[in-house]
């Protein structure tokens, strides 16, 4: 009876482990289908957008596939029960094994129990519980080896010529941002460092400087040129905040004139030649003294007549140089009125004599501090229109950004050049939108100048002409047709305008291609 | 080793004696062979069969060579609307003993070992329900006394499916008690032939008694031996549970059609019946096929339809069949 059971044990046992081993080798294939079908989507996903796979992410296709076989084996592994049960029906045994295994696991020992068990003996005698192996699913075995190999072709195919050249461009763009950032940081530095303290207090900017030192590092092409565009604005604005223009439109005017007197040459050549230093220091040497010589006054005597002369010429210039030059020849006139009138000048008038010399001069010191200014400014904004070009090079096939390669040195082997024959202008998903810088309007240094015209009746071009003669037509018979006006007089004009009449009409018609005599 | 030679040996007569009686009721009945089975399976385990069928098929002969075949004591009761209970059962009479009066029991047909109640749907449901403590506790209660029938007792009704004036239907609360229920169908062609040339000829044939009623219980006894196993056993209540329409596991055509499904009684019937059929497969223990052998007849008198399921005409025995793929 012990044989019987243990051969009936057996004979289960086996089952099982034949059952489970079948599972196990079907929790595989599906791992491997999990394997496959997870990979081919992730590497369908990264290829179809020009990117290599990176290999980190094979954690996930794996993790999955290890999921799938440990839940798949477990959700369908045999216990004895169901080994017995499956086995039981396989060999069609009539619920034969599964109450024979019922009785051992009971330990049931009557006789009908042994009957029981010989006769299940007898029965699983002829069968091999090998008969329970899995047959091997070609087909999903098939399935799961297309799903890899579809995958490891994925994942091996390296990044897409668009997006190589990408991240090259970012490489490049990152380190060019970098080189900016320096550049410009050092620039502004030395800027504040060359010029007077007066100037670098105008240049001072915080924001300036924030703006720098916040320049992108992450290698986007567009954002550094967007930071670019927003720095050249920014300066564009501190230069326009310091415009001096007006003034020394005025000034060179007002030189022009002085230059013509003796007295006051020397201010007029200094202002001329745009040294406004030296010229603050001529009008320095200008202040009356307490004595207050004849000439000093008729020198600023003169000076006072040559800018009034100027101020109705250029009434539209509305610069703080030619206030400050009206406000000291209003000063200087006003001196001089009172040296006529009472013969000498009293010290409250040549004070505010000199203190309007003074507040010129200050005016000139500025306008001297502003314009060196802007030169720092402007040199700065061409230091940062090459950092411009240099990014927008870095677009272009074999353009070079500041990687160093010199012009006319080319890729290294293997790196190929783009021969794409897209339009530039044209979007592409790999190569982003190529970026079009455009200038800022009216913020460019300027010779032109824009002048209102004075309001007039002057007729427009074209059919404007046709309306004036006949307005012309209407006053003639008005004319012609007044009393008090001489008919000689009246057949002159008549005959004028008639003859002006014919040829107009000759004018017309050989427009519309008639003529008449 | 006795032991174990008693119970294979007495397994073997099991088959054997069952092979005599089914080939001895073979001389007479003319086919029917699952009938025959069946019934002979109701009667080792000490069931009551009810047999169904429209007249003439044979059903009061089978019943009668059964009888025949077996060593046992018979009687026969014709239902008729006017049977009394005391016609049935028996009753107390006054008798002259002694110079005195006195009652005495006067046992009813009901007193034997095979009782075959022929027509039982013509009688009233008064004296069908007499029948009640008969078919169930074999005993019978008479002005407080209560008589103990002698085993084996069986119980062979019959009721013909057709004639429905005049009928009394069987209660749920009797019907339940049937062991089985078979429908007798009509012969063939071959099979009325040796019918006629069995029973219209000059000689016919004649029966031997095979069997004791002390072999009968024997063999009750020793299929009460038979093992089944859990994975049957829960199969067995699952198929009694499913014929249930409130049970969840009840098919769509059960909660549809189905009023009331099969009672524990028929859990025990299956049981028994299956042990049995699996010994006559030579099988030690009870499989499951065993059980669906068994279901149909153990079952369909205890499925009880609702309008609808009669309306339509459905088969209980269908509903059965179906109920062996979902459980």
């Amino acid at each position: 009876m012990k044989k019987i059971k243990e051969q009936i044990n057996e004979f289960s046992a086996s089952g099982q482990a034949y059952l489970n081993a079948g599972a196990r080798v079907l929790a595989g294939l599906w791992a491997l289908v999990a394997l496959g079908g997870v990979g081919s989507l992730v590497g369908l996903i990264f290829v179809t957008r020009g990117h290599r796979v990176p290999l980190w992410l094979i954690l996930f296709p794996v993790a999955m596939a290890v999921t799938v076989a440990i839940g798949f084996y477990l959700r369908n592994r045999y216990s004895r029960h169901q080994a017995v049960c499956e086995s039981d029906h396989f060999f069609e045994l009539n619920e034969g094994l599964i109450t024979a295994d019922e009785h051992i696991r009971k330990n049931r020992e009557e006789e009908i129990h042994r009957l029981q068990l010989e006769h299940t003996q007898r029965r699983i005698e002829r069968h091999d519980p090998a008969a329970l192996r899995l047959r091997f699913p070609r087909k999903l075995f098939g399935v799961a080896l297309l799903l890899v190999v579809a995958s490891v072709v994925l994942w091996m195919k390296d990044d897409s010529l668009a997006v190589q050249n990408a991240k090259r461009e970012r490489a490049a763009i990152r380190a060019l941002s970098k080189e900016l950032e320096e550049e410009l940081s050092n620039a502004l530095e030395d800027l504040q460092k060359k010029l007077e303290k007066e100037s670098a207090e105008l240049v001072k900017d915080p924001a300036l400087k924030k703006m720098i030192e916040e320049f992108p590092k992450d290698g986007d092409r567009k954002t550094v040129m967007r930071r670019l565009s927003e720095i050249d604005l920014h300066l564009a604005e501190m230069q326009a905040s310091l415009d001096t223009r007006a003034d020394e439109k005025y000034l060179k005017e007002l030189a022009a004139e002085l230059s013509k007197s003796r007295e006051t040459a020397a201010l007029g050549k200094a202002l001329s030649r745009k040294k406004y230093k030296q010229a603050s220091k001529e009008l320095e040497k200008m202040k009356l003294s307490k004595k207050m010589s004849s000439a000093e006054q008729k020198r600023l005597s003169k000076m006072a007549s040559t800018i009034e002369k100027m101020d109705a010429s250029m009434s539209s210039n509305k610069s703080a140089s030619r206030r400050s030059a009206r406000e000291m020849s209003k000063q200087i006139q006003k001196m001089s009125k009172q040296c006529k009138k009472s013969g000498k000048c009293s010290s409250q008038c040549r004070n505010a004599v000199n203190k309007s010399l003074s507040k010129s001069g200050q005016c000139m010191q500025t306008l001297s501090q502003r314009r060196k200014a802007r030169s720092a400014l402007s040199k700065l904004r061409r230091k940062l229109q090459q950092g411009q070009k240099k990014c927008s090079s870095c677009n272009k096939p074999g353009g070079q950004c500041c990687s160093g390669k010199k012009p006319g040195t080319g890729l290294k082997a293997g790196d190929g050049v783009n021969r794409s024959r897209r339009d530039p202008s044209e979007k592409s998903p790999n190569t982003g939108n190529p970026e079009h810088l455009t200038g800022i309007l009216n913020e460019g240094d300027s010779e032109k100048e824009i002048l209102n015209a004075s309001s007039g009746t002057g007729s427009r071009s074209g059919g404007g002409s046709k309306n004036s003669a006949a307005g012309y037509k209407h006053q003639l018979e008005a004319f012609v047709e007044r009393e008090d006006v001489p008919e000689e007089m009246k057949f002159g004009v008549k005959k004028y305008f008639d003859k002006i009449h014919r040829l107009d009409s000759g004018v017309e018609d050989s427009e519309s291609g008639t003529k008449k005599p | 080793m006795e032991n174990q030679q008693s119970v294979e040996e007495s397994v073997a007569k099991f088959a054997e004696t069952f092979s005599k009686i089914k080939a001895e009721v073979g001389q007479f009945i003319v086919g029917q062979e699952t009938v025959v089975e069946q019934v002979l399976i109701a009667i080792i385990a000490g069931g009551h069969v009810l047999l169904e069928g429209v007249p003439g098929l044979g059903k009061t002969a089978l019943v009668h060579t059964l009888s025949q075949v077996m060593d046992l004591n018979f009687s026969r009761i014709q239902f008729t609307p006017d049977l009394l209970p005391a016609d049935v059962l028996g009753t107390n009479i006054m008798v002259d003993r002694d110079g005195s009066k006195a009652f005495e029991f006067q046992q009813g047909p009901v007193f034997t070992n095979i009782l075959l109640a022929d027509e039982i749907n013509r009688a009233t449901p008064k004296t069908q329900s007499a029948l009640l403590e008969v078919m169930q506790e074999k005993t019978v209660t008479m002005g407080g006394i209560t008589h103990t029938l002698e085993k084996p007792y069986f119980v062979l009704a019959t009721q013909n499916p057709i004639e429905m004036d005049g009928t009394y239907p069987l209660p749920e609360a009797q019907l339940d008690r049937f062991f089985f229920k078979l429908s007798i169908s009509l012969p063939s062609h071959k099979e009325i032939g040796l019918i006629l040339d069995r029973t219209t000829g000059v000689e016919t044939p004649t029966i031997k008694k095979v069997v004791s009623g002390k072999e009968i219980l024997e063999m009750e006894q020793v299929a009460k031996q038979v093992p089944v196993a859990e994975d049957v056993r829960d199969y067995m209540i699952r198929l009694v549970l499913a014929t249930h329409p409130e049970n969840e596991n009840a098919p769509h055509n059960v909660a549809r059609f189905v009023r009331y499904g099969a009672s524990p009684r028929a859990a025990q019937t299956l049981m028994a019946a299956a042990r049995i059929h699996a010994l006559l497969r030579g099988r030690y223990h009870v499989a499951v096929e065993d059980v669906n052998a068994v279901a149909v007849p153990g079952l369909c008198h205890r499925v009880l339809l609702n309008f609808e399921g009669e309306a339509e005409g459905i088969s209980t025995a269908k509903i059965i069949e179906d109920l062996f793929e979902s459980c």
